[in-house]
């Protein structure tokens, strides 16, 4: 490997770049924009569950209670219903989230102190919108219960939680997933690598190269570092989204996360340098990086739901994505104030999926050529 | 006749690729089942580290508790506050649980510390621990001899997913997703590629009319999504169990419908673009946004107004409540007409708008 030869290649790509400005201003500025645009939409979200009742009680008591649910906030009141085949038509389409049934003996048995039953119908499409809603319900609820209750023995002996959430006090999704779609979006550069190799590929340039002094190695290498420095630009651009526009408190220090950048990107380009490398034809190269970058960071990177790890094939699926170590590590630095000792275990699968896919994008590239 | 030709043209070029075709094909089917096993059923074990300061029977009968909850798991017992405290910022924990002394005689607190980090596991730990709270005040009551007098209980029937079932939430919506980004990738690269290969030129000196050209690329997106879509359906349901209690001739045509407008846009897209690098950018940008406003990370309904005016205009989000409902509700076309209304009006639109978009470039 020559200096003198890096250098040159390194200057082509420059130039290649200054030639088409306004794909590498895309792909500089894609990744903070998208965060702009995705973490707009998180944590704006409130509470709304449209729910209606079938009371089949009618007195007092019975619209006392439907009053006071309907005053909670979030809660929305949709009108009474009068069948469960209504019911069910209306909770299908959608347009109703939860039914409440209050029975007929519902005033008479409060009144005799007996334990009365209220049923909710729940909308379970989506189970974590409605386990909430249900723990909701039961709370106010058992609120009401203790309040009309003829004995109040309860409060007096039960239990008391005091809590408190670290890193993010007031639960907030979006404090919690910027970090997480930080490393999502900061795949790009590394298809946009992918591509550009495909395309060199696909357009015979590569053979004009091999025709030339300078070595595939050198080659490969101007390519990377080129789109390292590309990386890190947006990198700086999606921290200053996160911190200055959206406020995320950032605990741990600038060099832990421009480390962890850099693994990250050595990972990620690494994957991308061996598709785009191995492929050669664009349409299937893109395919392929959306597939491996995008589509599965979303669902088993431990975003959104924790990680499973119950068999070899969950924590393979998930341990060999790269966002997987880079939204734990970049929540821990961002949220958490922890450092590199903290966090060797992502830094060492980063590094392993780096070298393991750098050392076949560049095994396969001597093959080929040779 | 032609058109037939054409959208043979170009299935040969994707079989001359074999590598190509076996991606199309394989590739999305492989990861959906890889996904699909790393989704797990439910939310359950979130990992809580105790740290017991009374060590009586009353704090070992609620760790006992805490550890039966459905969705907790006892897996630590720290010594110290500082151990605790370790193994929450390492995400060992997500939950951390202080036992006072005097507890279950004088104190009635209990400590809890959540890994605010990371959200949606720490609330549903915080209502896990609340289930075993309830449980241990109730049984202390009975134990105590008193019954419970009064009161008003809730009783929930959870409809459509009555056990929770995370993958039939996440399953539909995945369905949806990938099918949507192979047309939408497949289509927006096809027509920049040619262009840059040069490829274009000869198609534009033969007889073929530009229309057909146009039409014999969509087609093949559409149809690449398309048997996807079937595919990933039968793996859904027959091998992961995904109830279907729809008609699957109505979500067929809904697909059709939806592929077809995504293949028009990714045709667009790709004449916006002036190599398929930007190609690739577009798609991402496109891609992401939808999945933002797609409802599966945040429900569309809990968005304030504006939001849900800018969601209205995703056909994703459309189509994945469509699927969902469809699946799991086993929804008709009644129940679902307004969404398929929107979907047809955003779709005549966009493909409007792509097909304007066309024939000024191919001009």
């Amino acid at each position: 490997m020559s200096l003198r030869r890096l250098k040159a290649i390194l200057l082509k790509e420059l130039k290649h770049i200054a030639r088409d400005i306004r794909t590498i201003l895309l792909v500089i500025i894609s990744p903070s924009f998208l965060l702009l645009i995705m973490s707009s939409i998180f944590g704006l979200e409130v509470k709304n569950v449209n729910f209606a009742v079938m009371d089949l009680d009618r007195t007092e008591l019975s619209r006392q209670f439907v009053q006071k649910i309907a005053a909670t906030e979030g809660y929305r009141y949709r009108g009474e219903v009068w069948s469960y085949d209504k019911a069910y038509e209306l909770l299908r389409s959608g347009s109703l989230d939860v039914v409440l049934v209050i029975g007929p003996g519902f005033t008479s048995q409060v009144n005799r102190g007996e334990e009365e039953t209220i049923q909710a119908l729940v909308d379970g499409m989506d189970p974590i919108e409605a386990i909430g809603t249900f723990y909701d319900l039961q709370a106010m609820v058992r609120a009401y219960g203790q309040e009309i209750a003829t004995s109040s023995l309860l409060p007096s002996r039960s239990l008391q939680l005091l809590y408190r959430a670290r890193y993010n006090p007031s639960l907030e999704s979006r404090t919690s997933l910027i970090p997480g779609l930080m490393a999502i979006v900061l795949t790009l550069p590394a298809m946009a690598l992918a591509l550009s190799l495909s395309k060199e590929w696909e357009t015979g340039t590569f053979e004009a190269l091999v025709a030339s002094p300078v070595k595939g190695v050198e080659y490969l290498m101007g390519k990377l570092l080129s789109y390292l420095g590309i990386g890190f630009i947006s990198a700086f651009l999606t921290l200053g989204v996160a911190i200055f526009w959206f406020n995320i408190p950032f605990k741990g220090s600038l060099a832990d996360f421009l480390l962890f950048c850099l693994i990250f990107f050595l990972a990620s380009m690494g994957v991308g340098l061996f598709i785009g490398q191995s492929v050669k034809n664009q349409q299937a190269t893109m395919f392929i990086t959306l597939i491996y970058f995008i589509v599965p960071s979303f669902f088993i990177a431990g975003l959104v739901l924790p990680l499973r790890e119950e068999s070899p094939i969950d924590v393979i699926a998930s341990y060999a994505l790269c966002t997987t170590h880079f939204i734990k590590a970049n929540r821990g630095i961002m949220l958490k104030g922890l450092g590199i000792a903290q966090l060797m275990e992502p830094a060492l699968m980063l590094i392993l999926i780096g070298l393991i896919s750098i050392i076949l994008g560049f095994a396969s590239f001597r093959k080929r050529l040779g | 006749m032609r058109i037939v030709n054409l959208i043979w043209k170009e299935f040969i070029q994707l079989r001359r690729n074999v590598l190509l075709s076996f991606f199309v094909l394989l590739i999305p089917m492989f990861e959906f089942a890889l996904m699909t096993k790393a989704t797990g059923r439910e939310i359950k074990d979130i990992p809580v580290a105790v740290l017991d300061l009374e060590r009586s029977t009353a704090s070992r009968e609620f760790i006992k508790l805490v550890d039966e909850t459905h969705r907790l798991k006892v897996s630590f017992y720290p010594q110290s506050q500082e151990e605790l405290e370790e193994l929450i910022s390492r995400g060992k924990a997500i939950l951390g649980l202080i036992i006072p002394q005097g507890f279950g005689a004088e104190v009635h607190d209990i400590y809890a510390i959540l890994d605010g980090s990371f959200v949606t596991p720490a609330s549903l730990g915080l209502s896990g621990l609340y289930e075993a709270i309830e449980a241990f005040s109730s049984s202390r009551l009975r134990e105590a001899g008193l019954k419970v007098k009064g009161g008003i209980k809730l009783e929930s029937r959870i409809l459509f997913n009555p056990t929770y079932d995370v993958r039939h939430f996440t399953l539909p919506a995945m369905v949806g997703f990938i099918v949507y980004q192979i047309t939408i990738a497949i289509a927006s690269i096809s027509l920049v590629r040619e262009r840059e290969l040069g490829t274009i030129e000869q198609l534009m000196v033969s007889p073929l009319r530009r229309e057909e050209i146009i039409l014999g690329k969509g087609v093949v997106a559409f149809l690449v999504g398309f048997v996807n879509f079937w595919l990933l359906l039968f793996l859904a349901t027959k091998v992961y169990g995904v109830p279907f209690r729809g008609s699957p001739a109505l979500l067929g045509a809904i697909t059709a419908l939806f592929l077809a407008v995504e293949s028009g846009w990714g045709l667009a897209l790709s004449t916006l673009a002036r190599n398929p690098q930007q190609a690739i950018l577009f798609v991402f940008i496109q891609v992401m946004v939808d999945v933002a406003f797609s409802g599966f990370i945040v429900p569309i309904k809990n968005l304030p107004l504006y939001l849900r005016v800018i969601a209205f205009f995703t056909p994703l989000q459309h189509y994945l409540f469509i699927i969902r409902s469809i699946m799991l509700k086993g929804a008709g076309f009644f129940a679902l007409w307004p969404r398929i209304l929107a979907l047809i009006i955003l779709g005549a639109g966009m493909l409007t708008v792509a097909s304007v978009n066309l024939r000024r470039s191919l001009e």
